[in-house]
C-alpha cells in the first residue's frame, strides 16, 4: 500500500535562486526501509522536513505530497503528528522536560490523550526500549545514546505508521550508534513501522534496507533496492562513491561482475570468488618512520584520579609524540582518553609520573566547534584572538590561517550559519591562530560526512609538514588507518599498542577498518581500500581536496562611528556621575548606623541623601546616553499590547483595594498577609493572561531557555559573591521581547533558582522585584525612554537593582516577619542592604556594558530568523 | 537522601501537609504553638537530612535569628514592663524583648519547615500540582529546569576549553573569559533552542486539549491521611478562632496558656507536625517486623 507518495516536488528557499528539490518523486510504500543518501547540501533534510508540515522550511514548494492519498497539507496537525514521526540529528536538544517519563509522555500529552492510556502506551513502549531500569531518571543522567533511544521511544508511543530519521546517529559514538540502528530495524520489523532514514553509516544500515534512494543536486539519481541503486551509481561513476562503505568502492572500482555487496562478509565472498580466477599482487607497504629525535610531548608512566577515594583513570601511561606526525589514539568511550587529552593540554596534573613539553605552545580543539565562535560573524571571530592589536598587525597571519582552513567566502557569514564541517575548520582556524606547535584533537571527524573529512585530512597534512605535532582521540577507523602516522589503542586507562597503521590495525579482529575484515583472509595487511584495489590490479583515483587560495583580504567593511556627545553634557555627565558615586560611597562608609534607633531625626538627616544620589543618577544618564540609530529606533517605538495594560490596570485597581480591605478587617496590623496578597494580586494576572493565550512552543522555549542562562549564568561568576547575571539577562529580555516576556521571565527565573536552590517565605517577593524589573524595561524601551545602547541600559540596570530589587527585597524581610513594623525598622532593613546592593548594582552595570551589545544581537539574530515573538507584540 | 515514606505519598497530601504547618507557623503567634512548630520542625529536618546535614542547614539560621530577635526591642518601644533605657532615653519593654524572640521563632520555624519542604517536595511534585491548573507555566517550569543543568554543563566545558587554550594571567582576562563562555552559552543556547521547539511541535505540541500526564496515584492510605491531617488542622485552628489560644503581646502580655481547650490544640498541633515522622516510624517498624519474621 502506498504511504507516501511525493510527485515532482520542487523547492527553493526565500530570496535564493536555486532550487534545493529539483523534481523529485518518490513513492513510499508500507513497511518500506528507505535509505535516502547523498553528499552534504544536496537536500536530504529539505526533503525529509517536507514530509511533515509543521518542520517544513519557509520557501516556495512546486509538486505535490500525499500521504494516504490525501495532500499533506490538509492532514490536521494532531493526525500529522501522531502518524508521522520524525527524530531529529541532537539527541539532546530534542528533549524537552527533565523527567524521563515526562518526556515519554509528552506527545501524547500534546494530542489529548487521557491518564490512563498514556500509563498503558508509556509502560508498554518502555518495556520495548528496556527503559525500565532509567524510567524515573533525570534526562541529564542518561548517555548520549539513551538519550537518543528515549526520544526514539517518546516517539513511538505515538504509534506513528511512518518515522523519519535526520541522521540520528551523528552525534552518537560507535557502538551507541549501532545499537541504535538496530532498535530501528527491530522497529520496522516487529512493529512494520515504515522507515525513512537519512544515515552516514551506510554499512549499519544498507544491510536492513530495502530501498535506497540517492540524491544529487536535489535531484533523485537512483531510487532502487540497495544492490541496483549501487550498480547505477557504479556506471555513472558517480564521486559519491568514495563515500561508500569500504567494500561497495572496492566492487565499483575493480568492476567485479558479481551483485554488490551488501556487507563486509558478503565482500569477503565476493573478494575470494575472485580470486579464484586472478592472481593477487602483494600489498602495497607503507612503514612507519623510525623516531630517533626528542619527542615533542611525553607522557611517562603517568597515573591520575579525579578525587582521592575515585578510581584511577589513567594507569601508568605512557606515550611519546613528535613533531611533525598525526599520532591517532582510538578506543572505547568512557575509558579516559578525554581526560590523558585534558593532561596532555596541561588542564589538569598527573598524581605520579613524569610530563615533558606539556608547558606551552599546545592547543586543544574542542570537541564541539561552537564552543569557540562567538561572535556575529566569523572575522570578528578570528579578530578576537587578538583583542589588544589593531587589525592592521595581525590581518596577514589571519588571512594565511583562513586560506590554511579554506574559510574563504565565509568571512562574513554567522558562525551558526556554516555547516557542521566548516564550524569545524573555523574553530581549527581559531585555535591555530595562537601558534600552537602541538595541537590535540578530540574527534575531529564525528558527524562530519566525506568530502569535509578529505579536506580536513589535507589541512593536517599541511600542518605536520610544517612540523606541528597533532596527538588526535577518535572512533573514526577509517580515517585514522587512511591518515594516521601512528595508531595506538587506548584502554583500561593505558595506550596499549602503538603502530604504524597498517601494523596496527592488521592483527586486530575488531579495531579495525572494514577492509581489513574484509579481506584479511587473502591480504592480512591490506587496511584501507586503496591496499585491496591495487594488489587486484585496480587503479586508485584520489580525490582532491580543493588547493589552498591566496591572500585573502580580511578588512571588515566601514562601520558608522557613533555621533560625539556635546561639550557640555560630557561635563554634566561627569559631574552627577562623581557625585552620585561620592554619595554612594559616603552612604555605605561613613554612615554610623547606631544613629538608626534614634528615631525621626535620622530620616530627616539621612534620607535627603539618598535622594540625592539617585537624583544625580538620573541626571548622569540623561546627559550621557545617546540616542539609538534610527533603524532600531523604528522598531522600539510602538504601543503597549492592550493585553499588558489590562494587566497593569488590574493590578492597580487590587492592589489599593487590598490595602483597604486590610486596614479595615484587621486594623492594618497583619503586613505579611497584605503584603503576600498584594504579590499574588500583581503577578496573577501576567500568569493568567499567559496561560490563557497558550503559547506556543517556540515562545515556551525562549522563555525557558533565557531563565535557565539567568540562573546557569550564576555558575560563570560564582568566584566573585553577588556577580549574579540573573537582573541584567532579564533587563534584556524585557528589551528584546517586551514588558510581558520580561515579567514571565523575572518571576520564573527566581521561582526556578529557589526549586533548585531552596525555596523559602522570600519566594513571592524575589518573583516579583525580578518580574517588575523586565516588566519596566520592556515598557520603558517600547515608549523609547530607554535606550539600546549599552550604558543607558548598564545606568538602567544597576538604578533597578538598588531601588526596585533592594527597594523590595529589603523592606520584606521585614514585612515578612514583624506584627507591626516601624517606618524606622522598615529604613534601617534597606540601609543595612545598600552595601550588598551595589555590590549586585556594580555586578550589573558591568554585565551589561560588557554584554548587552553582543547579547542583544544574539537575541535579535533569534528573533528575526525563527520569527519568534508573534505579530501583535511588535506592532 | 534516604527511603522516607512520607515523600512516597501523593503530591496532594505533601502539598496539604506542609501548607498546613506553614500556615499556622505564620499566622498563629501562641508561644506554645512556635514552641511546637520548630521543635517538630527541627526533628523532621534532621531525621531528613541526618545531624551532619541538619547542622550544616541550621548552622546559617543562629544568627540571623539572633538579629531578629534584638531588632524588635531596640526599635519598638511598646509595651509596659520596662527594662532598661537606651542612650536616646527610648526603653527597651520585656513585651517588645519577648516579642522580637517569637518573631525569631516564627521565621526559624517557617525556614526549617520550607528547608523540608525542599527536600520532601520535588521539583516533579511541583510540575504535577501545577500541571492541573496552570500547564503551560508547569511546562515552562519543567523545560527550564531541564536546560539549567544542560546550560551549566555546556558553560563549564567552554570555559575549560577556554583555560585550555589560553590560561588566565590576571583579572581582566579571567573575566574576558567568564564573560566569553556566557556569551558563547548563550549562542548555542539561543541555536539550540529552535531544535526543541521543533521536537515540540513534532509531537503535537499546540493542537487543542493538552492534558497532563503524572506518573503519581491517588491511593487509599493518601486519602485516610489526607482525612486524619484535616481532623489535626480543624483540632489546631478551632481553639485559636474560638480565642482559646489568642495570646497579645501588647501592651501587657493577656491570655490563657493552659486549660482544656488550649491543650486539645496543642495535642492536635503536635500530631499535625510530627504527622511525617508518625507515618515513618510506624512504617519502618512494620517493615522490621517483617523482617524478624522472615
Amino acid at each position: 500500500m502506498e504511504l507516501f507518495k511525493i510527485q515532482n516536488l520542487s523547492f527553493t528557499y526565500p530570496e535564493q535562486e536555486e532550487r534545493v528539490l529539483n523534481d523529485v518523486s518518490i513513492t513510499l510504500n508500507q513497511g518500506d526501509f528507505a535509505v535516502l543518501a547523498g553528499s552534504s547540501g544536496c537536500g536530504k533534510s529539505t526533503l525529509l522536513r517536507q514530509l511533515k508540515t509543521v518542520l517544513a522550511p519557509h520557501g516556495d514548494r512546486k509538486g505535490e505530497i500525499l500521504y494516504n492519498g490525501i495532500p499533506i497539507d490538509s492532514i490536521d496537525s494532531k493526525t500529522q503528528a501522531a502518524k508521522i514521526g520524525f527524530v531529529l540529528q541532537d539527541p539532546d536538544s530534542q528533549i524537552v522536560t527533565d523527567k524521563v517519563w515526562h518526556e515519554l509522555a509528552f506527545g501524547l500529552e500534546s494530542l489529548g490523550v487521557n491518564n490512563t492510556e498514556i500509563r498503558g502506551r508509556v509502560a508498554e513502549m518502555a518495556s520495548f526500549f528496556g527503559i525500565q531500569t532509567w524510567f524515573h531518571m533525570e534526562v541529564t543522567q542518561l548517555s548520549g545514546g539513551q538519550k537518543q533511544l528515549l526520544n526514539l521511544a517518546s516517539i513511538m508511543v505515538l504509534q506513528p505508521d511512518i518515522l523519519i530519521l535526520d541522521e540520528p546517529t551523528s552525534q552518537l559514538d560507535p557502538i551507541a550508534a549501532t545499537d541504535f540502528l538496530e532498535t530501528i530495524g527491530r522497529i520496522n520489523r516487529e512493529l512494520g513501522t515504515t522507515i525513512l532514514i537519512c544515515e552516514h553509516r551506510l554499512e549499519d544500515v544498507i544491510p536492513m534496507a530495502n530501498r535506497l534512494v540517492i540524491l544529487d543536486k536535489g535531484k533523485v539519481i537512483a531510487d532502487d533496492k540497495p544492490e541496483k541503486s549501487f550498480e547505477i551509481l557504479r556506471n555513472l561513476k558517480h564521486p559519491m562513491l568514495h563515500s561508500m562503505p569500504a567494500h561497495m568502492r572496492i566492487w565499483s572500482v575493480l568492476d567485479w561482475k558479481t551483485p554488490c555487496p551488501l556487507t563486509a562478509s558478503d565482500g569477503r565472498n565476493a573478494l575470494s570468488e575472485w580470486a579464484e580466477e586472478n592472481e593477487l599482487l602483494p600489498v602495497p607497504e607503507r612503514k612507519g618512520r623510525e623516531h630517533t629525535e626528542e619527542p615533542r610531548i611525553m607522557l611517562d608512566e603517568v597515573w591520575f584520579r579525579y578525587e582521592k577515594e575515585s578510581p584511577d583513570i589513567l594507569k601508568s601511561v605512557s606515550l611519546k609524540a613528535y613533531s611533525g606526525e598525526l599520532f591517532c589514539i582510538l578506543g572505547g568511550n568512557g575509558t579516559g582518553k578525554s581526560t590523558m587529552l585534558s593532561l596532555l593540554s596541561g588542564l589538569r596534573k598527573p598524581y605520579r609520573g613524569k610530563t615533558k613539553g606539556i608547558d606551552e605552545g599546545i592547543a586543544a580543539l574542542p570537541q564541539n566547534p561552537q564552543m569557540l565562535l562567538v561572535k556575529k560573524n566569523l572575522r570578528e571571530d578570528l579578530l578576537s584572538v587578538f583583542p589588544d592589536k589593531k587589525i592592521e598587525e595581525v590581518a596577514d597571519k589571519i588571512s594565511e590561517m583562513v586560506s590554511l582552513c579554506r574559510l574563504e567566502g565565509l568571512l562574513d557569514r554567522h558562525p551558526y550559519d556554516l555547516s557542521g564541517g566548516e564550524q569545524q575548520r573555523a574553530a581549527l582556524a581559531k585555535v591555530l591562530l595562537q601558534n600552537p606547535n602541538v595541537l590535540l584533537l578530540d574527534e575531529p571527524t564525528k558527524g562530519v560526512d566525506n568530502d569535509f573529512k578529505i579536506v580536513f585530512a589535507q589541512i593536517l597534512k599541511e600542518l605536520t609538514a610544517s612540523g606541528v605535532c597533532i596527538i588526535m582521540v577518535s572512533h573514526d577507523v577509517e580515517f585514522c588507518a587512511s591518515y594516521a602516522d601512528r595508531c595506538g589503542l587506548f584502554f583500561d586507562g593505558n595506550v596499549v599498542t602503538m603502530d604504524a597503521p597498517q601494523p596496527f590495525f592488521a592483527g586486530k579482529s575488531f579495531y579495525t577498518t572494514t577492509t581489513n575484515r574484509m579481506a584479511r583472509h587473502l591480504l592480512p595487511n591490506a587496511v584501507t581500500p586503496e591496499d585491496v584495489i591495487i594488489s587486484c590490479g585496480g587503479k586508485v583515483e584520489e580525490q582532491k581536496p580543493p588547493k589552498r587560495s591566496g591572500k585573502i583580504d580580511i578588512m571588515p567593511p566601514e562601520e558608522r562611528k557613533p555621533e560625539k556627545l556635546p561639550f557640555w553634557r560630557k561635563i554634566l555627565g561627569i559631574v552627577s556621575g562623581t557625585s552620585a558615586m561620592g554619595l554612594l560611597l559616603y552612604a555605605t562608609i561613613a554612615l554610623d548606623l547606631s544613629q538608626l534607633y534614634s528615631g525621626t531625626d535620622f530620616i530627616k538627616n539621612y534620607a535627603w541623601l539618598y535622594i540625592l544620589m539617585f537624583l544625580f543618577f538620573g541626571i548622569f544618564v540623561a546627559s550621557i546616553s545617546r540616542k539609538a540609530p534610527p533603524r532600531e529606533q523604528k522598531l522600539m517605538k510602538g504601543k503597549l499590547s492592550k493585553r499588558t495594560k489590562a494587566t497593569i490596570l488590574f493590578s492597580l485597581i487590587a492592589i489599593p483595594l487590598t490595602i483597604a480591605a486590610g486596614f479595615m478587617i484587621d486594623g492594618g496590623r497583619r503586613y505579611m498577609i497584605i503584603s503576600f496578597l498584594i504579590i499574588f494580586e500583581t503577578m496573577l494576572p501576567f500568569f493568567l493572561v499567559f496561560e490563557g493565550r497558550k503559547p506556543q512552543a517556540r515562545e515556551l522555549i525562549i522563555l525557558s531557555v533565557l531563565s535557565a542562562l539567568a540562573i546557569g549564568g550564576r555558575a560563570v561568576f560564582f568566584a566573585l559573591p553577588g556577580f549574579k547575571p540573573v537582573a541584567s539577562m532579564i533587563i534584556l529580555t524585557g528589551v528584546a521581547f517586551g514588558a510581558e516576556a520580561g515579567f514571565m521571565v523575572g518571576a520564573m527565573t527566581m521561582f526556578c533558582s529557589n526549586v533548585l536552590f531552596g525555596q523559602g517565605p522570600w519566594t513571592p517577593w524575589q518573583m516579583f522585584a525580578m518580574g517588575v524589573i523586565g516588566l519596566l524595561s520592556g515598557i520603558l524601551f517600547r515608549k523609547g525612554i530607554l535606550n539600546r545602547d549599552r550604558f543607558s541600559l548598564a545606568v538602567f540596570g544597576s538604578l533597578c537593582v538598588m531601588i526596585i530589587y533592594g527597594g523590595i527585597m529589603n523592606p520584606a524581610s521585614i514585612l515578612m516577619y514583624y506584627e507591626n513594623p516601624t517606618w524606622e525598622m522598615i529604613l534601617t532593613a534597606y540601609i543595612t542592604g545598600v552595601p550588598a546592593d551595589a555590590i549586585h548594582a556594580l555586578a550589573t552595570f558591568l554585565f551589561l556594558w560588557f554584554l548587552s551589545e553582543p547579547m542583544l544581537e544574539k537575541l535579535d539574530r533569534v528573533k528575526v530568523k525563527y520569527g519568534l515573538i508573534e505579530k501583535d507584540s511588535h506592532t | 537522601m534516604k527511603n522516607e515514606s512520607f515523600s512516597g505519598f501523593h503530591p496532594v497530601v505533601n502539598l496539604a501537609f506542609f501548607v498546613a504547618v506553614l500556615g499556622t507557623t505564620m499566622f498563629i503567634m501562641n508561644p506554645i504553638y512556635l514552641v511546637i512548630s520548630i521543635l517538630s520542625s527541627c526533628t523532621y529536618l534532621a531525621y531528613l537530612k541526618g545531624g551532619k546535614g541538619f547542622f550544616q542547614q541550621a548552622f546559617y539560621l543562629v544568627p540571623i535569628l539572633f538579629m531578629m530577635a534584638i531588632i524588635n526591642p531596640i526599635f519598638n518601644h511598646e509595651g509596659v514592663t520596662v527594662l532598661f533605657y537606651l542612650h536616646n532615653d527610648n526603653p527597651v519593654t520585656l513585651e517588645a524583648a519577648l516579642f522580637g524572640i517569637a518573631s525569631a521563632t516564627m521565621m526559624g520555624a517557617s525556614i526549617v519547615w520550607f528547608n523540608c519542604c525542599n527536600t520532601v517536595f520535588t521539583s516533579d511534585k511541583i510540575i504535577y500540582l501545577f500541571g492541573r491548573i496552570i500547564p503551560a507555566m508547569s511546562l515552562l517550569i519543567s523545560m527550564t529546569l531541564r536546560f539549567v543543568p544542560r546550560f551549566m554543563n555546556y558553560l563549564q566545558n567552554v570555559m575549560r576549553v577556554q583555560k585550555g587554550l589560553h590560561q588566565p594571567k590576571n583579572t581582566k582576562e579571567k573575566l574576558r573569559q567568564a564573560l566569553f563562555a556566557f556569551s558563547a552559552t548563550v549562542s548555542w543556547a539561543m541555536e539550540q533552542s529552535i531544535i526543541s521547539a521543533d521536537s515540540m511541535k513534532s509531537r503535537g505540541f499546540g493542537s487543542a486539549g493538552r492534558t497532563a500526564y503524572s506518573i503519581y496515584i491517588f491511593e487509599k492510605r493518601d486519602a485516610a491521611t489526607l482525612i486524619c491531617l484535616t481532623l489535626l488542622v480543624l483540632g489546631t485552628v478551632i481553639p485559636c478562632v474560638l480565642g482559646y489560644t489568642a495570646w497579645t503581646y501588647y501592651p501587657n502580655f493577656s491570655g490563657e496558656l493552659f486549660g482544656i481547650a488550649q491543650f486539645a490544640g496543642y495535642f492536635c498541633y503536635c500530631g499535625m507536625c510530627l504527622l511525617p515522622l508518625i507515618i515513618d516510624l510506624t512504617e519502618e517498624r512494620k517493615w522490621n517486623s517483617l523482617r524478624s519474621k522472615i
